[in-house]
């Protein structure tokens, strides 16, 4: 198990190193209290919904190991994994892409609605055929 | 119910869930972070007494 703990902050580790590298202004760690008040009153919304979505994504896996235990709970744990993974493999490096365009087209609400209507129709697609096969 | 159709529920769960994620990262990028959050809240207090209610069920059959 400490394997798949280990294999989760290397992979954090790295993935910001190389943000950190790829990134051309570099960036100083400082505390700005008046900056930190400002992040914190403006993300908590998105903080909020983040954390609730994480309930709702894990709660299940609580249940079933509470109640029917160790063994359903890793059939169940694969299961599920299978199911979600078109979900994973395409929902996540469109959300990538996604969230950093949608806030760039903030203000233009046309082109917003023009990239939601075709990242929707290429994921659902491509999820249904990934489904299929 | 038979595992062919918990299967079947998966999948249509899961092509609900794809379409469901997109507008999900669109209200989030439109300020609508707050109205998830209590939708998800929402969500939360229907679904946890029924997750551990269906697997109470699993267990006692």
């Amino acid at each position: 198990m400490w394997s798949l703990v280990a294999g989760q902050i290397a992979a954090g580790v790295l993935s910001s190193v190389v943000l950190w590298k790829g990134y051309p202004d570099r960036v100083r760690l400082r505390f700005h209290r008046k900056e930190a008040k400002e992040t914190f009153r403006d993300s908590r919304a998105y903080v909020s919904q983040a954390a609730s979505s994480f309930l709702i994504e894990n709660g299940h896996f609580v249940a079933v190991s509470a109640i029917l235990g160790a063994a359903p709970m890793a059939l169940y744990s694969m299961s599920y994994r299978l199911a979600q993974l078109p979900n994973l493999a395409l929902s996540m490096p469109v959300a990538d892409v996604a969230l950093p365009a949608y806030v760039q087209l903030r203000e233009d609400h046309e082109r917003r609605l023009g990239v939601l209507v075709t990242m929707t129709r290429h994921s659902a697609i491509d999820g249904w055929t990934l489904r299929a096969s | 119910m038979d595992i062919e159709g918990i299967l079947r529920l998966l999948c249509a769960w899961g092509v609900i869930a794809v379409p469901a994620g997109t507008v999900g990262w669109y209200a989030n990028a439109s300020g609508g972070s707050k109205f998830i959050s209590q939708v998800n809240m929402a969500r939360l207090l229907l679904l946890t007494p029924l997750v551990f209610l269906a697997a109470t069920a699993f267990a006692c059959a």
